[in-house]
């Protein structure tokens, strides 16, 4: 006689055993864990992995949660969370391991051991769950009759007129059971066969979805694709009717594509059957794979050593490439992991103010993503409100900050939530395709095609964004010189206010050249900051940054960034401290630190002034080369810094990435102007803080000790704390051709880089106000030895704000105090070599 | 000893106190992140330690 295979003991009495449904005692081994990808890897990480033996400790009805021991641990999952696994129990393998023969007699005592119930469970796990979901006319039916063959039934499910059908095969081991769902363009809840295929998704939970894309009409359907990989399911991306797509001339970059998305793509086409077998592998493959990885991404051994087996067993001729190029290509970092589709900052702080009420509420988290019913009710979901949320117990809150936030977000965009989350998926999909497929009979009518043709064009994409800056920074300049003045003028008159009514001494000291010059000259860039931030805020509103990040990607790719890297870059210009903060819109972790790292070599605003005063004083006929030429070193070095850490000292691969590509929109007022508020509101409380407070501790350093002692303020200076300290690093800086004050002066620039500026004028000038032509005859330096100091008070130690923001960023002291030490040691060394060679020719 | 010395001496002593807290807070992981006073950040989740 033959025992059945298993699988097709499987095919005929599908009964599925939930782990919910094991008494107190018994005992099970999993099959498999159901359910959107958030919920499986918790349950994965709690120790609920396939193959593994669960006891009950405790499962009384009606009780909640239930208690089960695994791996030696003593684990509590709610009721509903068990449900979503899948086990089989002693008595299911007892009567299995009896049905498998048709002459031994059934006894209700077959011994069954844990052995032969894990066996039992691989068997099982054998069984593969597939739907298959797309927009009509996608090949999804063609793609069904070809994998599944003959074995279709068409099923007409009650209550809705839509029609599903199922089918099952066997492939390399694996037995699959297809079901075949209804077309569609989306998941809203507009239509039934929208509703049906969400509904199966959520309830049925498919092992893997194809998402099959008619790759004829790309962007149209990977509007669906985005939405599914809002839901977090496990899915493939079957790239169908690929001949059309190699015939028409246009090309597509598979590999590039997966990784963005963070789902395998496979080429397909359905009519011949070409690319099912290999479509068919991946999934067994994302099936199997996604456990190999534990929380830290190391492999989980006994996971990895089945899928060998298997392996070796089912493709030994390696036919999709060798053992290690596949489990390379099943790491998170490659092609299967979950991404967030960026939706913007305001639509993104609209889903996570209504994504983190719904997260309140613990039970409804094994079944859904609490990002897609966020996202669900920014757009509007009435399905998804009237069946999910109006039972949870804080329906009204979680409504009530949903309406708020359309109101805000219909006042910011200007358009209303749904609508605005659809430009924003389009403006994901822009993006990728934009770096992975080339459309060689584009039809230009759109006016973003036209708009982008000319901004981003090859060529002339670069003046014109040169331009923009150009007229950014001018601006900057040029309307923030008349507020700019204002403000030294109500400087100078706090400082006179100060002056005539605090009693001399010490304390009038501290609150005029401390205080008052301290932060008044931080105060007074405020306005320069404030336009410069206009600028930035309405380059990002209208979308052109995104632009702006396309044109410079190839030349940060050179540089071993990634284009988003360079907007942060052109914000450090500005103030280092926003741009470092600004970094956060680069996901890739080695790209923002390495765009970190190099940020403090973009000269920012507060060092300026002191650049002005020294090219005013020594180079006073090619000022604007001059500080032109300071502004390029400190860019190059970046380019070279950021290779070089790059490549030795940034340890990871670089995770791809989309760069959205959203549709030009006229930036609001409101949205403009409140952005400028909040960054200028940032500033001047990181500032204001740490400003003051090393003013306050400068001034303390150069007033004391014996302040009364010395005649005049220069020789008090040099015999204070920070003078004796400036006569200790001497020696260190004396190659470069500077003394004791300038070292004094470099080392107060710690605090803020005007500091340098104020320093240098009371060290040199002695009692009296300075102006560059007076510093110029106290300096006593030659132009070299001012050109090295302008390179190492560019090039050095970035403001302790500046430290600060690396550390909160990175989350590493490691990393800040690493930028701190190369940014002085190069620094050192520029002006060192500036120094010694220029000596030799001047 | 004056009085300005010693409000002088207060002042000192409070901003020293002031830049060891902040260093305390910021080396303890206690101290505000940056995404709280920065309001539409997209990238929220990109704040938390990993």
């Amino acid at each position: 006689m033959h025992k059945k295979p298993l699988s097709s003991i499987f095919a005929e009495k599908y009964e599925i055993m939930k782990l919910s449904e094991l008494k107190t005692g018994e005992k099970g081994v999993i099959v498999k864990v159901l359910g959107h990808g958030g919920f499986r890897r918790r349950i994965i990480e709690m120790g609920f992995i396939k193959g593994k033996t669960v006891e009950v400790i405790l499962n009384a009805p009606l009780k909640d949660p239930i208690k089960y021991k695994i791996m030696g641990y003593e684990i509590s999952l709610r009721r509903q969370e068990a449900e979503m696994i899948e086990i089989i129990s002693e008595e299911e393998a007892r009567k299995t391991s009896s049905a498998t023969s048709l002459y031994d007699p059934i006894s209700e005592n077959i011994p069954v051991t844990e052995e032969q119930m894990r066996e039992l469970a691989q068997g099982k796990r054998r069984t593969i769950n597939v739907a298959l979901v797309g927009n009509p006319n996608c090949g999804k039916t063609s793609l069904f009759n070809i994998a599944s063959g003959s074995h279709e039934h068409v099923g007409n499910y009650s209550g809705v007129t839509v029609d599903a059908k199922e089918g099952f095969f066997d492939f390399q081991g694996y037995h699959f059971r297809l079901i075949d769902l209804p077309g569609t363009y989306s998941l809203s809840a507009y239509s039934p066969e929208e509703l049906y295929v969400r509904k199966h998704i959520i309830e049925e939970t498919p092992d893997v979805i194809i998402n099959v894309v008619d790759s004829g009409n790309i962007e149209r359907n990977l509007y669906l694709t985005t939405q599914l990989i809002d839901m977090n399911v496990r899915m493939v991306i079957a790239l169908n009717m690929y001949d059309a797509l190699q015939n028409s001339g246009n090309k597509l970059d598979i590999k590039k594509l997966s990784q963005l998305l963070g789902v395998p793509a496979v080429p397909t086409i359905s009519r011949t059957g070409e690319g099912i077998d290999e479509l068919f592998h991946v999934i067994i493959g994302l099936y199997e794979g996604a456990d190999f990885m534990g929380q830290k991404e190391e492999i989980q051994n006994e996971a990895l050593q089945e899928y060998r087996k298997w392996h070796d067993a089912y493709v030994p001729d390696h036919k999709y490439g060798s053992h290690k190029e596949e489990e390379n290509d099943f790491t998170p970092k490659n092609f299967i992991r979950h991404i967030h589709i960026n939706h913007g900052p305001e639509l993104e702080r609209s889903i996570e103010a209504v994504k983190k009420e719904i997260g309140k509420i613990e039970n409804i988290r094994h079944k859904y993503s609490t990002r897609f019913l966020a996202i669900k009710m920014l757009e509007n979901d009435k399905d998804i409100e009237r069946r999910i949320i109006s039972d949870m117990p804080n329906a009204d809150t979680i409504i009530d900050i949903r309406n708020k936030e359309a109101e805000r977000l219909k006042t910011v965009l200007n358009e209303d939530s749904e609508q605005a989350i659809t430009d924003a998926k389009y403006g994901f999909i822009s993006g990728a395709l934009k770096e992975t497929y080339t459309d060689n009979n584009q039809n230009t009518e759109m006016f973003t095609r036209i708009v982008d043709s000319i901004v981003t064009h090859r060529i002339w994409g670069f003046p014109i964004f040169f331009i923009f800056l150009y007229i950014m920074f001018e601006g900057t300049f040029v309307i923030g010189d008349y507020p700019m003045q204002a403000i030294e003028w109500l400087v100078g008159m706090i400082a006179q206010g100060a002056e005539s009514f605090i009693p001399a001494g010490p304390l009038k000291d501290l609150v005029i050249d401390g205080i008052i010059g301290g932060v008044g000259g931080v105060i007074v860039f405020l306005p320069n900051i404030l336009i410069l931030y206009t600028f930035i805020s309405i380059m990002e509103d209208s979308g052109y940054m995104a632009r702006a990040a396309f044109i410079m990607d190839k030349i940060m790719h050179k540089m071993g960034l990634h284009g988003k890297s360079f907007i942060p870059l052109i914000m450090g210009f500005g103030c280092n401290v926003p741009a470092i903060m600004g970094s956060r819109i680069i996901e890739s972790r080695k790209s923002r630190l390495v765009t970190m790292l190099i940020t403090p070599l973009m000269s920012c605003s507060a060092r300026l002034p002191i650049y002005l005063i020294l090219i005013g004083a020594f180079f006073p006929s090619h000022a604007s080369l001059v500080l032109l030429g300071i502004y390029s070193i400190g860019i190059i070095l970046a380019i070279i810094m950021a290779r070089v850490l790059s490549k030795f000292i940034v340890k990871g691969d670089d995770t791809p990435f989309v760069m959205e590509l959203p549709p030009y929109r006229m930036p609001t007022a409101k949205s403009v102007l409140r952005h400028t508020w909040e960054k200028g509101v940032q500033y001047l409380k990181k500032m204001g803080g740490i400003i003051m407070v090393a003013s306050i501790i400068i001034w303390f350093l150069g007033y004391y000790p014996n302040h009364e002692q010395y005649s005049t303020q220069a020789e008090q200076q040099e015999n204070s704390y920070i003078g004796q300290i400036g006569k200790a690093i001497e020696p260190a800086i004396e190659p470069l051709g500077f003394d004791w004050k300038m070292g004094i002066g470099i080392l107060s620039g710690v605090g803020a880089k005007e500091l340098v500026v104020s320093t240098l004028g009371v060290l040199y000038a002695g009692d009296e106000e300075v102006d560059s032509a007076n510093l110029a005859e106290r300096l006593n330096i030659t132009p070299l030895v001012a050109f090295g100091y302008m390179l190492f008070t560019l090039i050095y130690f970035p403001c302790v704000a500046t430290i600060v923001a690396i550390k909160q960023e990175s989350g590493s002291w490691k990393w800040a105090i690493f930028a701190a030490t190369y940014t002085t040691v190069l620094a050192w060394i520029v002006s060192f070599l500036v120094y010694q060679i220029g000596k030799l020719f001047l | 000893m004056d009085i300005q010395t010693v409000i002088i001496g207060i002042i000192i002593i409070l901003c020293v106190v002031f830049v060891g807290l902040r260093i305390y807070r910021l080396l303890s992981g206690k101290g505000k992140s940056a995404c709280d006073s920065c309001a539409g950040c997209a990238l929220k989740k990109n704040c938390e330690k990993k």
